[in-house]
């Protein structure tokens, strides 16, 4: 029972844990000052620490309400200049003025941090980009997460499964207009924050305070001023068009190509400025590219893991004494697969592959195979149907297999051959009507 | 939770002032606040009390889309067997809309130099399908997540294709894999479907795999080649490879069938007959 119990899986494997993207960031609310170990706790915007460096260094940051995140850039900034004078990355400024006012008889020193500085223009780019990032991350997690769940600001009834039904619920039944759901991000602070405004009986759109929430209700109600106040700048992060990069963009890599126009037009009215509608699509899809995210395909014996097949393969024989290509020089393509499958689940029982000898670690079982060179395996071991099916869900070795230089080869007789599938009965009476017996009589 | 007010819910004042002002205030608004876009909200239609878009009936534009209208046309696959080309997404909508589901893989924005500053546009990329058969990829650019998105949805049903299923073996059940190895390729990528056994699932990348899933293929192994960072390529690939199942000439589809009119031909002198207004008529909007 044992041997049975420790050759089943009985669970679904995978090879790398996925982290649940967008999921709320909790932000600490300090403030670094950049010159000293000074440091503001617990503040919601950045007056006091621009005081701070304003009164104490004379030191301003330029555009420093245009920086995406402040606390980054002080953060940054405070790590460059450990043992730097300030006049490294300032411009220096006199001013006959201290910065209470006072007049003074010399030239008092300010200094300018300011994106004249490259490192400082970078720094002012990537924080930008960041945050677009963070916002649409959010905004895909926002869209296709099920498990929202929220009481109604204006009724009682609990609205779910998603944030869009919710937005939706208070457009239709209450005729609270906060915009396109697709067009919101961060729905969970924003409700938040207008739970608060209307809790405090603060009206959304003009910001007066009233008696109770029966007259809050009817001024809302009367005014027109069930929506958001476009010239409020506390929804601004709200909203995802504000969310722009404004620095010069990286060159679009493929060139606008001049288009046969489609002979269809869509509901949406076409927009003056939109003069690219007839872009090629193949360069619009090959726009969509995720560097950063490259597939990883590991090992089968240790943890070695390479976004290159071939490499992978060559960390194998050099490492592992292991030469795949050789090995499978002859199998078609599912005994590759059969072959793969089973060296996973091998290794994932910590059993020898050739003599399956039951071992305690990983380690151990890496130094038996290469000191006994039992990297090697007996086609009847692993040439079962049961490994058909991928050990790991997200095995991505599996995908390299097959050369496609070869023609399709369909001799196989690991199998038998694959039986294209009849059509649907209710086509197939079209279809049969079709056919040339039916027309003999004519 | 602070207590309800039933009257303010249904009350029809609500909408009174909401048909004066909601349209002027939502375009004055727009034009005070420059750089602080908020375009979406002005463009809720609310003059007659009514949800934008759904309770609109489709008008046909096309021969085709009146023939399907009026019920002439049975089957998606009709369309399929004389290679019309569809050009009204009401027309997929009419045939597959309760069992379609969409799915938005990236939104991206995308930036421009324009001699007014930087212009930033929103890129949706929508996959849809029904899980049964049919398949769609789309993509549009708007200033607007909602209107890129809609934009998109709309492109990928007019690029629905239907998709050819096959078994591994024996002949039991529904069928469940490719019926035969299948390539598609765009731009450097190139992507190979091989027909599995029952069980096997999708094996591939995530991007594949949520397009093989839509198609309603359960079990296929996956052979990617080129630069499968650029997400785009490899899911237009993949696209094109299940586009290629019917492509695919097995000899089960080898048996002649004689050449028959068109929907066209068939129905030429109901089409000849200008446009009425068919009270009667299947409404689209029921799903």
């Amino acid at each position: 029972m044992e041997k049975i119990a420790n050759q089943t899986i009985l669970q679904p494997l995978t090879l790398d844990r996925q982290l649940p993207e967008g999921a709320r960031q909790h932000k600490d609310d300090d403030w670094m000052c950049i010159l000293c170990e000074h440091i503001e706790k617990n503040e919601k915007d950045s007056k006091k620490i621009l005081q701070h460096l304003y009164f104490t260094h004379h030191l301003i940051i330029s555009d420093a309400n245009d920086i995406a995140d402040l606390k980054e850039y002080l953060k940054f900034w405070n790590k460059e200049y450990k043992g730097h004078k300030i006049e490294e990355y300032c411009t220096t400024m006199l001013w006959k003025q201290k910065p209470d006012g006072t007049k003074t008889e010399e030239d008092e020193k300010y200094y300018l941090l300011s994106d004249i500085v490259p490192k400082d223009k970078e720094l002012r780019l990537n924080l930008q980009k960041k945050q677009v990032e963070i916002a649409l991350s959010r905004h895909q997690f926002e869209r296709s997460d099920k498990n929202y769940n929220r009481g109604c600001l204006y009724c009682r009834s609990v609205i779910d499964p998603t944030r869009y039904s919710y937005i939706e619920h208070l457009y239709s039944k209450h005729f609270l207009h906060l915009g396109k759901p697709e067009n919101l991000v961060f729905i969970d602070d924003l409700i938040d924050f207008l739970e608060e405004k209307l809790s405090n009986l603060v009206c959304i759109y003009c910001e007066k305070i009233f008696k109770d929430r029966a007259t809050l209700k009817e001024h809302m109600r009367k005014k027109g001023h069930k929506k958001i106040n476009p010239e409020n700048e506390a929804y601004d992060r709200f909203f995802m068009v504000n969310y722009k990069i404004k620095e010069p963009p990286v060159k679009q890599q493929y060139p606008q190509k001049s288009y046969t126009p489609r002979d269809f037009q869509e509901s949406n009215p076409v927009e003056d400025d939109d003069k690219e509608i007839f872009e090629n699509e193949d360069s619009e899809w090959s726009e969509w590219s995720e560097q950063d995210k490259e597939i990883l395909t590991t090992c089968l014996f240790c943890v070695h893991k390479d976004k290159d097949f071939n490499e992978l393969l060559g960390h194998m024989k050099l490492i592992h004494n292991f030469n795949f290509e050789e090995i499978t020089i002859n199998f078609n393509f599912y005994k590759k697969v059969k072959l793969v499958n089973y060296i996973r689940r091998k290794v994932h029982l910590k059993q020898c592959l050739a003599c399956d000898e039951n071992f305690e670690n990983a380690e151990i079982l890496l130094t038996h195979l290469s000191h006994e060179n039992h990297t090697r395996c007996d086609i009847k071991s692993f040439d079962k149907p049961e490994f058909f099916f991928p050990t790991f869900e997200d095995d991505n070795f599996l995908c390299h297999l097959d050369n496609f230089d070869e023609n399709d080869d369909m001799s196989d007789d690991s199998f038998g051959a694959v039986i294209s599938e009849d059509r649907l009965l209710s086509i197939n009476e079209d279809a049969e009507m079709l056919s040339r017996e039916k027309f003999i009589d004519i | 939770m602070i207590g309800p007010s039933t009257e303010e819910v249904t009350s029809m004042a609500d909408v009174a002032p909401a048909q004066r002002g909601g349209f002027k205030q939502g375009f004055g608004g727009r034009g005070r606040g420059r750089g602080r876009g908020r375009g979406g909200r002005g463009g809720r239609g609310r003059g007659r009390g009514d949800k934008e878009g759904n309770q609109k009936e489709w008008v046909p534009v096309t021969k085709l889309g009146r023939l399907v209208r009026d019920g002439k046309i049975r089957s998606l696959e009709e369309i399929y067997l004389y290679s019309l080309p569809i050009k009204e997404f009401e027309i997929i909508d009419f045939f597959l809309g309760r069992s379609l589901r969409d799915e938005v893989l990236k939104i991206m924005p995308v930036q421009k130099q324009t001699r007014a500053g930087q212009r930033t546009r929103f890129k949706a990329f929508v996959a849809i399908g029904d899980s049964n058969g049919h398949i769609g990829l789309g993509v549009k650019c708007s200033k607007e997540v909602a209107t890129a998105i809609r934009g998109a949805i709309i492109l990928a049903k007019l690029s629905v294709v239907p998709v050819r299923r096959g078994y591994w073996g024996n002949k039991i059940g529904k069928p469940h894999t490719v019926p035969c190895k299948v390539t598609g390729k765009c731009g450097s990528v190139s992507v190979k479907l091989i027909p599995g056994p029952r069980g096997t699932g999708i094996v591939s990348a995530p991007v594949p795999k949520k397009l093989l899933q839509m198609a309603g293929i359960e079990d296929c192994y996956t052979q990617c080649r080129g630069s499968t960072t650029t997400l785009g390529n490899f899911a237009k690939a993949t696209y094109s490879a299940i586009m290629q199942t019917y492509a695919f000439l097995t000899p089960d589809l080898w048996k002649e069938m004689p050449l028959t009119k068109t929907p066209y031909e068939t129905y030429a002198d109901f089409l000849s007959k200008p446009a009425a207004k068919t009270s009667g008529a299947i409404r689209n909007q029921e799903f």
